[in-house]
């Protein structure tokens, strides 16, 4: 049996890592259990200057998921180099930083900020809905997309993950403009675009009227779009959007996925991705399954 | 702070859209006063914990009182005794009341349930309570306060004990000399912490606020839960969950 798996010469003991957003820097969930159960650890999105984020309410349930507009409230760069770079590096995990910018240059200067830290790994953040300006603006036009992986590819050391959005007509032609940008891996799928309204007041529940929508009910567009996504590049798919179980991770791996991440899970449930990871090692244990047999193995009706 | 699986051992309406409800207590866990905890909802399709603060614990029990909202808290008011649930406590910062003398314990409708845990685990301090509430219909855990320390119960209408807002009542006591509060306490709508900052009378008392805002993680990760404040190196939004869920009255920004 085996559940590691390899991405850009990176090595994961099992395909679970803790999506950017859900997890802080992960010393909150330390005090659960130890980091070294999960394959990876995805950092919250950091930016050059730290950033307070939008006002409140930022979040609002919604039928079997959320919406959140937390607007990339981070303590920039150098907070996290010097707070936690080197204690998430000691966890015996995959460190993926993920990093964030409002302009192209600031991309270049996090990808070269990056570059000297202990993470083993760079995901950026171009799919995030719920910033004015950067964020998804970045991640809507396939060029965008090429241009701004490509700027960070020649900036930073490290392996890079580009993370799509989904509010997009064809997710597969930015799958590719990542490819051609030079991208190591995609991560898909980031939130969707969503409102929840008051009837009483007739505003928006949100603060900043829209969110990013995620949790159980975006399960089956992100299984659309990871396979979309793997049938359209060569590069590793890394699968998120809405899993809560082993049974899920196996689906999104049968979809194309290399490694998923858990995200919204977490914040129901503070043991979800560790239990995650130990369910799916029973199950490669029980079955004696490699789990990367696995990948892309869907057949259409 | 752990996650726990609780028994409800108790769940009864106490007043107009209000409800008691007690769980088992689990074993050497002892919450702060204002501290909270977080409840897991069974109906799956609603993703997100509910956060209450524990409003008492004693012996084998933990108390959570709740006002009916929305769907979440109406599913919660169905659970019958004897049904599980997975709780996450206990969560948040607490606040002492032993760091003071006399403080002043101020309710505000719901904001009371903090209240009781928080008279329960004064040693040093002799703590006086204000509750206030709309009607007497609403009036919730007045009973539990006396029983814990000396208890002021006013109502808006007069329908119960003193007539009037709860803040003005509070600032009256105190010009008069009838409390001399070295601090107050606070957990209310957020128009009583409105009330409370512009009142004359409480200028030169530290005033604390127990926050609630739409939660997410309930430890601190998910960022969704903050408020702002004024801090030393300026303004920041701090995380209600981990950074509160008290906070000084003058220096959060309303």
């Amino acid at each position: 049996m085996n559940t590691s798996v390899t991405i850009a010469g990176v090595t994961f003991k099992n395909p679970v890592i803790t999506a950017s957003g859900t997890f802080g820097f992960g010393r909150e969930y330390a005090e659960f259990y130890p980091l070294s159960a999960l394959g990876g650890v995805c950092t919250k999105g950091l930016t050059v200057e730290e950033r307070q984020g939008n006002p409140s309410p930022r979040v609002a349930e919604t039928p079997s998921g959320m919406l959140n507009s937390v607007g990339l409230q981070n303590p920039g760069v150098d907070h996290y180099l010097e707070h936690y770079d080197k204690w998430l590096s000691e966890q015996g995990t995959v460190v993926i930083a993920n990093i964030a910018g409002h302009k192209l240059e600031d991309y270049e200067e996090m990808a070269r900020r990056i570059s000297g830290s202990r993470a083993d790994m760079v995901e950026l953040n171009i799919s995030c809905p719920n910033v004015r300006s950067g964020g998804m603006a970045f991640g809507v036009q396939p060029e965008s997309v090429r241009k701004v992986t490509e700027t960070v590819k020649r900036a930073c050391s490290k392996p890079v993950i580009t993370k799509l959005t989904p509010n997009v007509s064809c997710i597969a032609d930015n799958a590719k403009a990542a490819e051609d940008g030079g991208a190591d891996a995609i991560s898909v799928i980031n939130t969707l675009t969503g409102m929840a309204v008051d009837y009483k007041t007739r505003r928006p529940i949100l603060a900043n009227n829209t969110g990013g929508l995620s949790g159980p009910c975006v399960k089956p567009v992100a299984l659309r779009m990871v396979w979309e996504c793997y049938n359209a590049v060569k590069i590793p798919v890394i699968g998120l959007g809405g899993i809560t179980s082993w049974t899920d991770v196996l689906e999104f791996m049968i979809c194309g996925a290399r490694a998923v991440q858990v995200g919204t899970a977490t914040l129901s449930d503070p043991y979800a991705a560790f239990t995650i990871a130990k369910d799916l090692e029973k199950y490669a244990q029980e079955t004696d399954a490699d789990l990367n047999a696995l990948v892309g193995t869907l057949q259409l009706n | 702070m752990n996650d726990f699986l609780l028994t409800v051992l108790r769940n009864e309406r106490v007043a107009d859209g209000i409800y008691e409800m007690t769980l088992s207590r689990p074993e050497g866990v002892q919450p702060k006063g204002a501290q909270f905890l977080h409840i897991e909802l069974k109906d799956g399709g609603r993703i997100l914990r509910r956060p209450f603060c524990v409003c008492d614990c004693e012996g084998e029990e933990i108390t959570v009182c709740y006002a009916l909202v929305g769907a979440g808290t109406r599913e919660l008011a169905s659970y019958k005794p004897g049904e599980k649930l997975k709780v996450l406590l206990p969560l948040g910062n607490g606040w002492d009341a032993d760091a003071f003398e006399r403080p002043v314990l101020l309710g505000g409708g719901m904001g009371s349930a903090v209240l009781p845990l928080v008279a329960r685990l004064a040693k040093k301090a002799r703590p006086t309570a204000y509750l206030g509430f709309a009607d007497k219909g609403k009036a919730v855990l007045t009973e539990r306060m006396s029983a814990l320390c000396p208890t002021v119960v006013c109502t808006d209408n007069g329908s119960l004990g003193r007539k009037g807002y709860v803040t003005e009542i509070l600032a009256r006591d105190v010009r008069e000399g009838k409390v001399r509060p070295d601090a107050i306490f606070c957990c209310g709508p957020e128009i009583i912490y409105k009330l409370l900052a512009k009142e004359p009378a409480f200028a030169d008392i530290p005033v604390f606020v127990s926050l609630e805002k739409r939660m997410g993680c309930g430890v601190g990760a998910c960022l969704v839960c903050t408020c702002g404040v004024r801090t030393k190196e300026g303004e920041k939004n701090l995380r209600v969950c981990a950074d509160g869920s008290v906070f000084d009255l003058r220096e959060v920004i309303l």
